[in-house]
């Protein structure tokens, strides 16, 4: 089930990231990567990792058997006696995969605007990494796409944002979601990790998405997970009342009549899920954020993002 | 079975409604969701919503809706015999002379018609319903019946009659018709008399509708005319008595005539509750008399009144008679009256068949051995005679009684108790009646008696005549007496009648049958051979005829009883029935007994009710 306007949502929630204002504040945010295998030299500074053949001194050891006498610090054995070799911090290329669900699930509340607020928190992300010279790309997860997935090619240069834009305006959720599946035809062929951000409401079962963070995890990605959350997905109460609930993915229909009691349920339910997801994230590692598309983009990438560790 | 109220069942509609209740449940708003799946801890409402499968609550509620449409379509039950369990309902319609007054543009009858009408229309389609009228004398016109169509019919061809009426004797005919009846009955009355002046037994028992209030209204309470036997219309002249029976004070013109020639045109003024006569004379002929007020008041059948003045018809008298100063007596008379003329034979030259045949023949002291086939009067039979057994003799009697009823006797009263010197005690036969009487010391025994026998009239006198001197100025009543009784035993063939409207008239002689009867509205009927009276109940003239030969009936309407059309007040019905409300007015319902199969249905769906509510809370959250 495909909502008339998302295309339209779409677009301008890219229209309201992709302003000069918002790009300025955008410019103060950066990836924070824990790891990254990538050979490749680039501008992101990695907390560990093989020495680093980088500018930024990070260290001094002693002298060992082996080492590059090319890092000497000749200095310091003059005034100290001592053979000390100069450790530096690995600056490597940290590609950026953003994962969008592209599922009908992210259309519906219509009112929520959940697919045009994982569009605008794509873009935001990429041109932070972008802005950082590291290569970004969107991959598109739905079983309504061929092999699940549609995947843009890497971006690697800030002009080529607007590649990035015209990809994600052609995006729209359909069929049902293909995180697991999707994620892994994806990755297929992509040997160096880098950094995974999932964009899901992650209405699926646990184990489906446990499995495709798990998955990223095991390939050594630097994993976050943003949940989107809608007004009307954490409060139906503004929706109906009483109603013919239908499954926007597989048509699925259930006759709910909204009293408390069902409310109470439904909203057990809910923390439920948004616990799992969290806890299962916190024991692998996975950046988890809960984006109250209410809330903001900007409270997203300004605030939570940060507050979880993805950005900085 | 049927339903007494068969248009509820289109309430059975709302068996589609109900079923639109339940699609309703599935074509409930659909709302899209991301996801089923945190709706799955939530309790769906119940199946029965996702697709019309009748469960034991569409039953339930099914079974409720159908109780309350055949509650509302008030079932009965027909018995063996196939009559339907309603009520019966008697109306009375009071036709008497009073429901011709005009209410405004109507008259009090046709809003009688109307009431019963109105309240036909409200009754049960089960419901039994009898016309009686209430005129001169009770009548069915329809008898229990359900088809309400043949009840307006009956209703509609209902009309009121220039008669009085006595409704208690109505309210007693339908009285009997409703205790043998064995369903129950209410007697509705629709007339003008208020229900306080019912008789007290019969009005609890009954419903009364009363219409009309007007009591304007100017008659003519009687139309005289004074003529004697043997006199001509010179010596005629009538009285006429007009009554004001309005509170206030009435005006107009009494115009007399004789045939179509006015012979009197009159103008008056009577004061409120009063009356006023009027003396006609000098009439130019013999003929019908009409009387006819010309004035505006509620009621106009008494506003006419008819009457006769006879022309002259000579009488020949035969007097069978040995010497007597009796026929000198006559002799004088008939010097006297032109119109009687006298012819004296002696009892050995009596044939019974004589060459000039008399109008009445007298026997004086004489009965022959064969009564001649005319009309006879025997003065003082001997006492040997065969015709008239003689028991004893009397002398020195008086009249201790007579019978003012007859028409030798209505103008006489009292008769002079003077002694009769002369008489003989005779048994009257059983044909006749006593005209005076008088009484020995043994036994009561007529002076006179009269009567039909045969097909003639015979009168016979037990006194002397003779003795009694008949022109002797001291028995001026004895000389009428006989005057009125030589007239009985004359009648004119040719007069008209002058009758009351309601009384019942024997028919005057006719030489064959049928007769055939116009009335005055221009009805024509035949009467049966066998009868033998005639009963108007409309004012005005009747003709009778039959193979050629003509009689007329002049019908009056003198009631003043009813010509008072005035009401000291208009009651408002009171229902007799205890469940009835008077606030209903004409559409007061009726309880009967299938009204409790209504209750019954009633009762039911409301157990249903609560059944199908402690169902709903298992079934449904």
């Amino acid at each position: 089930m495909e909502p008339a306007d998302s295309a339209s949502d779409g677009a301008a929630a890219l229209a309201a990231v992709l302003t000069p204002g918002f790009l300025r504040k955008l410019d103060r945010l950066h990836l924070t990567v824990r790891r990254s295998l990538s050979t490749r030299p680039g501008n992101t500074p990695m907390p560990r990792g093989a020495q680093g053949s980088g500018i930024e001194l990070e260290s001094h050891k002693s002298y060992g058997a082996g080492d590059d006498l090319r890092h000497l610090d000749w200095n310091a054995y003059g005034r100290l006696d001592q053979l000390l070799i100069k450790t530096f911090r690995a600056e490597r290329e940290a590609p950026l995969h953003l994962f969008v669900d592209a599922s009908a699930s992210m259309a519906v509340p219509a009112g929520d605007d959940k697919f045009g607020f994982a569009l605008g928190l794509a873009a935001s992300l990429a041109y932070v990494s972008l802005r950082n010279h590291d290569p970004v790309r969107v991959v598109a997860l739905s079983e309504a796409l061929p092999h699940r997935h549609v995947a843009s090619p890497f971006f690697r240069h800030r002009q080529a944002l607007h590649g990035l834009r015209d990809f994600l305006l052609r995006l729209r959720p359909q069929g049902t979601t293909a995180l697991a599946t999707g994620m892994h035809a994806a990755l297929r062929e992509q040997r160096s990790p880098g950094v995974a951000v999932v964009v899901s409401d992650f209405l699926i079962p646990p184990e489906v998405y446990e499995a495709a963070l798990g998955d990223l995890v095991a390939r050594r990605f630097t994993v976050a997970a943003v949940r989107t959350l809608g007004a009307g997905e954490r409060d139906p109460t503004t929706l109906f009342r009483r109603a013919q609930l239908v499954d926007a993915e597989t048509g699925r229909q259930r006759f709910i009549t909204l009293n408390q009691e069902n409310l109470a349920r439904y909203q057990q339910a809910l923390t439920e899920h948004l616990g799992r997801l969290k806890t299962f994230c916190s024991r692998g590692g996975i950046v988890c954020s809960v984006a109250d598309t209410a809330s903001g983009l900007e409270r997203t990438l300004f605030h939570d993002l940060p507050e979880q560790g993805l950005l900085h | 079975m049927g339903f007494a109220e068969p248009l509820a069942l289109l309430f059975t509609a709302l068996y589609g409604v109900l079923v639109v209740f339940y699609l309703w449940e599935r074509w409930r708003r659909q709302l899209p969701v991301p996801s089923l799946l945190l709706w799955e801890a939530v309790r769906e409402d119940t199946l029965r919503a996702r697709r019309f499968r009748p469960d034991v609550l569409f039953i339930l509620q099914l079974i409720i809706l159908t109780c309350l449409i055949i509650g509302l379509a008030r079932p009965y039950l027909r018995s063996d015999q196939g009559g339907a369990v309603g009520g019966r309902h008697i109306f009375v319609l009071d036709t008497s002379a009073s429901m011709e007054a005009r209410e405004g543009r109507r008259s009090r009858f046709d809003e009688a018609r109307a009431a019963a009408s109105a309240r036909l229309a409200h009754l049960d389609a089960a419901d039994e319903v009898m016309v009686v009228s209430a005129g001169h004398a009770p009548e069915m016109l329809l008898n229990f019946t359900r088809d309400h169509d043949a009840v307006a019919q009956a209703l509609a061809q209902a009309a009121p009659v220039d008669a009085g009426g006595d409704l208690a004797v109505a309210l007693a005919f339908v009285d009997g018709a409703r205790q043998r009846s064995d369903v129950p009955t209410e007697v509705e009355v629709f007339t003008d008399i208020p229900r306080s002046q019912l008789p007290a037994a019969l009005r609890d028992q009954v419903t009364v509708f009363q219409v009309g209030e007007s009591d304007d209204n100017l008659a003519i309470e009687a139309l005289q005319v004074f003529q004697g036997r043997f006199q001509d219309y010179r010596a005629a002249r009538a009285y006429v008595l007009v009554q004001n029976f309005s509170h206030r004070e009435g005006h107009g013109f009494l115009t007399v005539r004789l045939q179509e020639q006015v012979v009197n045109r009159s103008g008056f003024t009577i004061a409120a509750r009063d009356s006023k006569g009027f003396l006609i004379n000098d009439f130019p002929g013999p003929g019908r008399v009409s009387a006819q007020l010309e004035v505006s008041d509620a009621l106009a059948a008494d506003d006419a009144a008819l009457g006769w003045i006879r022309p002259v018809t000579p009488v020949h008298v035969l007097v069978v008679s040995p010497k007597s100063p009796l026929l000198d007596d006559l002799r004088a008379l008939a010097t006297a009256v032109p119109a009687l003329q006298i012819e004296v034979v002696s009892p050995e030259a009596f044939s019974a068949a004589p060459a000039r045949p008399a109008d009445v023949v007298i026997f004086h002291r004489v009965v022959p051995e064969r009564p001649p086939p005319v009309n006879a009067l025997y003065i003082y039979p001997p006492a040997d005679n065969a015709l008239f057994p003689v028991l004893a003799e009397a002398a020195n009697v008086e009249v201790l009684d007579w019978n003012p009823r007859h028409a030798a006797l209505q103008p006489l009263r009292p008769l002079a108790a003077l002694p009769l010197q002369h008489a003989r005690v005779v048994t009257p036969p059983p044909w006749s009646e006593t005209l005076l009487s008088s009484r020995t010391l043994e036994r009561e025994f007529p002076l006179a008696f009269a009567g039909e026998h045969d097909g003639r009239r015979v009168a016979c006198i037990t006194f002397d005549l003779e003795a009694e001197r008949l022109l002797s100025s001291d028995n001026i009543n004895v000389f009428l007496f006989f005057l009125n009784l030589l007239g009985w035993l004359s009648p004119d063939a040719g007069d008209a009648m002058v009758v009351r409207t309601g009384d019942v008239q024997p028919l005057p002689p006719f030489p064959a049958q049928p007769v055939q009867v116009q009335n005055p509205r221009g009805d024509v009927s035949t009467l049966a051979p066998s009868q033998q009276s005639i009963q108007p109940l409309v004012a005005g003239e009747y003709r009778l005829s039959s193979d050629g030969t003509r009689r007329t009936v002049l019908a009056n309407f003198f009631d003043p009883v009813e010509s008072d059309i005035g009401r000291a007040s208009k009651e408002p019905p009171v229902f007799h029935h205890a469940a009835l409300t008077p606030a209903g007015g004409l559409a007061a319902p009726r309880v009967t007994p299938r009204d409790d199969y209504r209750c019954w249905l009633y009762a039911v769906a409301a157990a249903l009710c609560v059944l199908e509510w402690i169902v709903a809370r298992r079934v449904v959250r």
